[in-house]
């Protein structure tokens, strides 16, 4: 039986058809994927379904009856619910405070432990084991991720869109979060799950449609998909995100750590005397599950955050308490974790985004004024050499898609020709064509000799691009390992557990 | 150049708008609008005189316009452009006083100094304890507003207080301190040339220079300008030393305009200078014009108190209006017309879409 339906489906926002005869069906009961790249038109299609945007033409049809969505109210009437990729939660209050929160159903007088039962009953069918008491801001996201869905439920939706649920979760709690979701669909539950993760996909869905360009590029049973056939309609060309890493000698060392304890913001130990070294052609990942500091040294490297204690060692330089200035001028290329926090002026032209950093290089300028003309012809160079789409530098950074805003900070940093570079989380939330262009791009700076530093949370990409996996859990290196070791063996790690000593008392004292 | 004459099309939408609820309100409180509104004009363009008396009063207009504008640019909301004004005057009052014995050229150049310099040290304070602290400097520029004021309460009432006058004022400056006329024997001075030469000076730091690009990148995202080696710190402090030297210039410029200092110095130009520089979208070129009609409009207002009747706290209220519809012009367009789409789109409420517009 089909829940939804979809027909003929447009929405053009100018000129660009998000969404173009899009057709598309749901049926009771079952996992369906929307895969496709950032902005194939994904996300607009649900938002439609969910009356956040009106279609231009086409119409929506939930259990059999033609209907108007013209709000999310209206939406969720039909038994439509919605978990967005950034959570709508209010940090300070309960999870039961957050499930009820205008609902109209708790009347004037809220009877908070009558309510707390609810949640607990609901909690208790889907295997959610959330505590109705606990107060947003304490919880891991991975378990935020299961309050939206409750909310959902909650106001009886039986159909659910779930927006890249798997972004920010570890492995553990992706494994755990469709464990619910199965139970879910048993129960009669139908789930819309919108990602550009093909192993969620053939792991976990049970049919899949595929966008491109604002078009259904095709529908399949994940039982007759793979990887190469998924990855092929998503991007419209072959891909390959293999390792194709050659082997490569080594040289001298770079950038040296040596007992370094840096602090996070709450002002307690994030990084504990740890201790690593980066050689010239070799790229060293630091691979770990999200919060055990890899950001903070990732921050204390490039000279955003304070070295409390220990030296760094930067090409023969001491660069312990070294401002970013210095660092890069000794020659070290960053890209942030955050494009648009950290990596990028959104409201500057990519012209002005290009050379940030470089402003007060001398090709850049005649005395004080800038010369325009040589920005230009740099910016037109690197948008042609990094392939930044559209070609038109004058465009301001936030009109761009996430893969090409990362390709112009990838330009930038390493158009400045630098010996090291610090990589952390290059192709967090890409889609894959752009992971592939990223990826290339690191490789080539180690081919051509340079030491990369690589922070990823995503253990794939660790091994498909590292030289030596390093591991980091609580502040420390539990362990360095090469490329061909077991997953399981770097996933044990990443928990916390070393195979000879089970639990180790002493900090530990890496070789790397 | 097709940006920046893009960047135009807003103000003008905005001043159009005004110009039209303005004339509304006129007409529903019953008076002549054509009579009103030439009168405003008039008192500007009727001649050579009156024409030069809007410049007089555009120019201290024209310099706290310039010293919000690189603030906002920067993204340090100087509210304290009044206050680093009066602390400008104040500098120069003094070198006025008591360095009678220079010659004239040299005696205004270094009142003009001392008021960039009064102006830099008022606005150094509150941008030192942002870049150092992250003290807001929104409250900091406010509290200083107050005690430059009093300061030139207690200067005024005491130590250079002209006992000969019956309201509070300093003595006159020495003569050979007065601004010169561009045009001789019209108030146009000297001071609104310089201006004007700032006005384009500011706008190639802003736009053509290292240093502006570095100040446009903190303001814009300081974490970015940041990761990317930029001395945040620094930036900010130098924003608000420019921007207090601009407002402590437009300070001296009119206390050498109008010879002696006194309380009322400033009808409240470093507020007003807020607005210019919202109208003016904070480009320094632009701030040349949106000053200009500011001091158009406000030597206006008596005139059509005089003329039409209608009371010349009217001309404030088109200014608030004027500034009202800049902030609905600047709203993202995209939401604009999504609204108007989804609007239409029902068939109902039509005229809501209108006003949007």
């Amino acid at each position: 039986m089909k829940v939804i339906e979809l027909n003929n489906i447009c929405k053009a926002f100018g000129d660009n058809k998000a969404n173009h005869n899009v057709c598309f069906n749901l049926k009771k009961g079952e996992i369906h994927a929307l895969l496709g790249e950032n902005g194939a038109g994904k996300s607009t299609l649900m938002n439609i379904l969910y009356g956040l945007y009106s279609c231009d033409s086409g119409d929506i049809v939930i259990n059999g009856d033609t209907v108007e969505v013209e709000n999310p109210s209206k939406a969720i009437e039909h038994g439509v619910g919605m978990v967005h990729q950034h959570f709508m939660l209010v940090p300070q209050l309960s999870v039961t405070q957050n499930i009820f929160l205008g609902m109209k159903e708790t009347g004037l007088f809220l009877k908070m432990d009558e309510l707390k039962k609810k949640v607990a009953e609901l909690n208790e069918s889907f295997g959610f084991n959330v505590d109705p008491s606990a107060v947003i801001w304490q919880l891991p996201v991975g378990v935020q991720q299961k309050v939206e869905i409750l909310k959902a439920l909650m106001r009886d939706a039986k159909i659910l869109i779930l927006d890249e649920p798997t972004a920010v979760l570890t492995p553990h709690e992706v494994k755990e979060l469709f464990g619910s979701i199965k139970k879910l669909t048993k129960s009669g539950y139908s789930i819309i799950l919108i990602t550009h993760k093909m192993e969620e996909v053939l792991d976990y869905c049970d049919r899949v449609t595929i966008m491109r360009e604002g078009q259904v590029v095709d529908t399949l049973l994940v039982s007759e998909a793979d990887h190469d056939i998924l990855a092929k309609a998503m991007v419209g060309r072959d891909v390959c995100l293999d390792r194709i890493i050659e082997p490569q000698e080594s040289g001298e060392v770079l950038l040296k750590l040596e007992g370094v304890t840096v602090l996070n913001d709450k002002k307690l130990p994030a990084v504990k005397n740890l201790s690593l070294e980066v050689a010239r052609g070799e790229i060293l990942g630091i691979a770990g599950v999200d919060g055990n500091g890899q950001l903070e040294l990732g921050e204390a490297i490039v000279g955003l955050r304070k070295i409390e204690e220990g030296t760094m060692n930067l090409i023969g330089q001491n660069t312990t308490h070294a401002k970013p200035r210095t660092m890069m001028d000794l020659g070290m290329a960053h890209i942030p974790d955050d494009r648009h926090k950290k990596g990028l002026v959104l409201d500057f032209s990519i012209k002005e985004n290009l050379i940030l950093g470089s402003q007060r290089d001398e090709i850049y300028h005649n005395g004080l004024l800038m010369n325009y003309a040589k920005v230009k012809e740099e910016a037109e160079r690197m948008v042609e050499e990094f392939d930044v789409r559209p070609r038109n530098i004058e465009l301001t950074g936030a009109m761009l898609s996430g893969g090409n805003q990362q390709k112009v900070i990838l330009a930038r940093e390493v158009s400045r020709n630098p010996e090291v570079l610090i990589a952390l989380q290059p192709t967090r939330g890409l889609d894959i064509g752009a992971i592939e262009f990223v990826r290339g791009k690191i490789i080539e700076e180690r081919k051509n000799n340079k030491a990369v530093l690589l922070v990823s949370t995503d253990l794939d990409e660790i091994l498909t691009l590292s030289d030596r996996i390093a591991i980091m859990y609580k502040g420390e290196i539990i362990g360095i390992v090469p490329p061909e070791t077991p997953v399981e063996e770097i996933g044990l790690l990443m928990g916390g557990i070393k195979n000879k000593k089970p639990k180790g008392g002493e900090p530990d004292e890496s070789q790397v | 150049m097709r940006v920046r004459f893009k960047s135009l099309i807003r103000p003008a939408i905005a001043i159009g708008i005004s110009l039209a609820i303005g004339a509304l309100i006129l007409l529903v409180a019953g008076y002549d609008v054509g009579k009103a509104f030439l009168a405003i004009w008039n008192a500007s363009f009727r001649n050579l005189r009156t024409i030069t008396t809007t410049f007089n009063k555009a120019s201290p207009l024209l310099y706290v316009g310039l010293a919000v504008a690189i603030s906002f640019r920067g993204n340090v909301f100087n509210i304290g452009a009044e206050g680093q004004l009066l602390m400008g005057a104040v500098f120069a009052t003094i070198v006025g006083l008591y360095l009678q014995f220079l010659p004239g050229f040299l005696l205004i150049i270094l009142m003009l100094l001392a008021g960039c310099l009064g102006g830099a040290l008022w606005a150094f304070i509150p941008g030192y304890l942002k870049a150092r602290y992250d003290v807001s400097e929104v409250i900091t520029t406010i509290m200083f507003n107050y005690i430059a004021l009093n300061f030139i309460g207690y200067l005024v009432r005491g130590p250079i207080r002209d006992t000969t006058q019956a309201e509070p004022q300093s003595f006159a400056i020495a003569r050979q301190g007065f601004l010169p006329s561009l045009i001789p024997g019209t108030p146009l001075h000297l001071g609104y040339l310089l201006g004007i030469l700032l006005a384009i000076g500011l706008f190639y730091l802003l736009f053509k220079t290292y240093i502006g690009y570095e100040v446009r990148a903190v303001g814009l995202n300081k974490n970015a300008a940041n990761v990317a080696g930029v001395n945040v710190r620094k930036t900010v402090v130098g924003t608000m030393l420019i921007s207090g030297a601009l407002a402590g210039l437009g300070g001296a410029i009119e206390l050498a305009n109008i010879h002696y200092l006194l309380e009322g110095i400033s009808p409240g130009y470093g507020f007003t200078g807020i607005a210019v520089a919202i109208l003016a979208n904070s480009n320094p070129i632009g701030v040349i014009f949106s000053s200009f009609l500011f001091g158009f409009l406000n030597a206006g207002a008596t005139s059509m108190q005089r003329s039409a009747g209608v009371s010349a706290s009217f001309v404030q209220i088109f200014q608030g209006i004027m500034i009202i519809a800049i902030a609905l012009a600047s709203v993202n367009k995209t939401k604009i017309t999504n609204k108007i789409k989804k609007t239409l789109g029902k068939d109902k409420n039509i005229t809501a879409a209108k006003e949007v517009e």
